[in-house]
């Protein structure tokens, strides 16, 4: 392969494929900085599909990483259903109060993607997007999990209640926001998407037991992601992802996104090269890291993926926005130093 | 109704910790009702349920336990005391004044099983409620004289927020005390002191305890 250039989309199907890539494929989502160095506010460029392409593509030339994304922010996905979002200045945007209650459940109806303008723009998007990297470069989506929904639909207390004490209005949920979840994560792959990120936090460990995540989340994901048409990779937002490896195994998962507090030695060895890991820098204590730091941290991650088998990331699907530039450019140019010398 | 001897606080909150992990409402209460029965309820707060739940807040620190199981148990400890509580013989612990509140978003499980931990140890609360900007926050920690604030954040833009209200409380005189916690914290444990907080805890049940440290009773 000497003096072949390789594709962003060739090396992460080597590092997914467990063998050794060229270098280590990474992904840093920093579209908040993206916006700041477009001389853009949040709420601007998160809303214009072509404003959301020039993010994406600025990152792909300032840092050099394998996958432009036109994942939405979860408060996005509320809004067909009746919720806010509500914009800072200073990070995503987020979600307003949550807009159902229980008892509205056994009425519920999954909502029409075309009521939701900003889910429009995002497979504006991504159609956009496709078109200018073509099959070079993976074309990430994302959907929030129909069991991990109900945390901004109801609030996490009331969906405890509705799972643990109402399980008719439980089944009816999950049944509404699968119909939706799949319409949604449909219509990005038919948009251009070349791979999905199932967002699913609820049913990490850190949220509910491992049992009661296989009892009900993860058969709710094997309901779903087998009619996607596309890879997935599940993700659970900072949740601990290990103790479910297996699981996400059998699911059909490419690979896994794991938490900063997990070990990501000890999760490739438990992963036995059948599920890819993505992960797992810290976002936020990035806030505080000095350039020495991110090297450090970026050179961990460089050596352990080595072999294949790892995407570097951080562990939460998004850069927080007071993550400096500096610190960016140099996790980017770490990674992009190459396969790793032995003892590196 | 046969009467026994409640037994040592220590087995009495390995039992009820058991009871709170099978999600035993009636058990739970069954041992309420025999221990603060017979040593009254304040020391069924202090030497059983409190230890109990300060279990739970290991086991959640080692991933012992997930988020779920921990607001069930405070939730069933809360439903405990509320109802050790309720005739009025014995009153709620009034000092020192506290309030909640989850600063800026709408995510309230970490402040719903904050209280939950708090109101279970027998104090009363002030629920500020969720979505607070931070500023308002400060100012009615001030109006109302509260003593101890506690301050929830889920979004790492949100618990940046805090420090306007640190800010603003030392410029009040300093007589409020500042606890924090939520996943920000957890996942950057000197982000507390940089935004200003008196102390943050990793557990809800930690809550209980750094109440009393920041007002140096410890």
């Amino acid at each position: 392969m000497i003096g072949v250039a390789v594709s962003s989309a060739e090396r992460l199907d080597t590092a997914l494929s467990f063998r050794p890539p060229d270098r280590v494929p990474f992904f840093l989502p920093a579209h908040l900085q993206a916006a700041r160095r477009l001389g853009l506010g949040v709420r601007e460029c998160l809303e214009t599909p072509e404003h959301v392409v020039a993010a994406q593509l600025l990152l792909r030339d300032w840092l050099g990483h394998d996958v432009v994304s036109a994942a939405v922010p979860a408060a996005f996905e509320l809004e067909p259903w009746g919720g806010s979002v509500e914009f800072v200045d200073n990070g995503p945007p987020v979600a307003g109060p949550p807009p159902m209650e229980p008892d509205d459940i056994p009425t519920l109806e999954p909502p029409s993607l075309s009521d939701s303008p900003r889910l429009l723009g995002a497979l504006r998007a991504i159609e956009m997007l496709r078109a200018r990297v073509g099959d070079a470069v993976p074309v990430m989506g994302s959907i929030v999990s129909p069991f991990s929904l109900p945390l901004i639909q109801l609030g996490f207390e009331r969906y405890l209640e509705v799972l643990v004490e109402r399980p008719a209005e439980f089944q009816r949920l999950m049944e509404v926001n699968a119909a939706f979840c799949l319409e949604w994560a449909t219509a990005q792959v038919n948009a251009g998407a070349t791979m999905i990120a199932y967002y699913d936090p609820m049913s990490s460990p850190t949220c509910v037991p491992v049992d009661t995540a296989r009892e009900l989340g993860l058969p709710i994901a094997r309901r779903l992601l087998p009619f996607i048409g596309a890879p997935f990779a599940v993700h659970f937002a900072s949740g601990h992802s290990i103790p479910l490896l297996d699981d996400l195994v059998a699911l059909g998962a490419t690979a896994v996104g794991i938490g900063a507090q997990e070990d990501v030695a000890v999760a490739l060895e438990r992963s036995r090269r059948r599920i890819g890991i993505v992960g797992n820098l810290n976002g936020v204590a990035m806030c505080g890291w000095s350039p020495a730091d991110a090297r450090a941290a970026a050179a961990h991650l460089r050596a352990a993926g080595a072999g294949g088998g790892l995407i570097v990331a951080d562990c939460h699907g998004e850069i927080p926005y007071p993550v400096q530039d500096d610190i960016l450019s140099t996790i980017a140019e770490t990674i992009r130093q190459g396969a790793p010398e032995a003892g590196d | 109704m046969t009467t026994t001897d409640a037994g040592s606080p220590a087995p009495a909150a390995a039992s009820l910790v058991d009871c709170l992990l099978r999600n035993d409402r009636v058990a739970a209460r069954a041992l309420a009702e025999r221990w603060a029965g017979q040593r009254g309820p304040f020391p069924f707060i202090d030497d059983v349920i409190v230890p109990a739940l300060d279990e739970f807040g290991r086991r959640w620190e080692t991933g012992g336990v997930a988020l779920a199981q921990v607001y069930m148990a405070g939730r069933i400890c809360e439903l405990i005391v509320d109802e050790l509580l309720s005739g009025g013989a014995v009153a709620r612990r009034q000092v020192p004044r506290i309030a909640i509140a989850a600063v800026s978003d709408q995510h309230t499980m970490g402040k719903r099983v904050v209280s939950l931990a708090v109101r279970a140890a027998g104090f009363e609360l002030v629920d500020y409620g969720a979505g607070v900007p931070a500023d308002t926050l400060a100012r009615r920690a001030s109006a109302d004289s509260i003593e101890v604030l506690l301050v929830s954040a889920l979004m790492l833009s949100s618990a940046l927020e805090i420090e306007t209200i640190s800010r603003h409380l030392a410029r009040s005189g300093g007589a409020t005390k500042l606890i924090v916690g939520g996943a920000p914290f957890r996942l950057d444990p000197t982000l507390w002191r940089r935004v200003g907080a008196d102390a943050w805890g990793p557990s809800a049940s930690d809550a209980v305890h750094l109440i009393a440290d920041v007002r140096g009773e410890s």
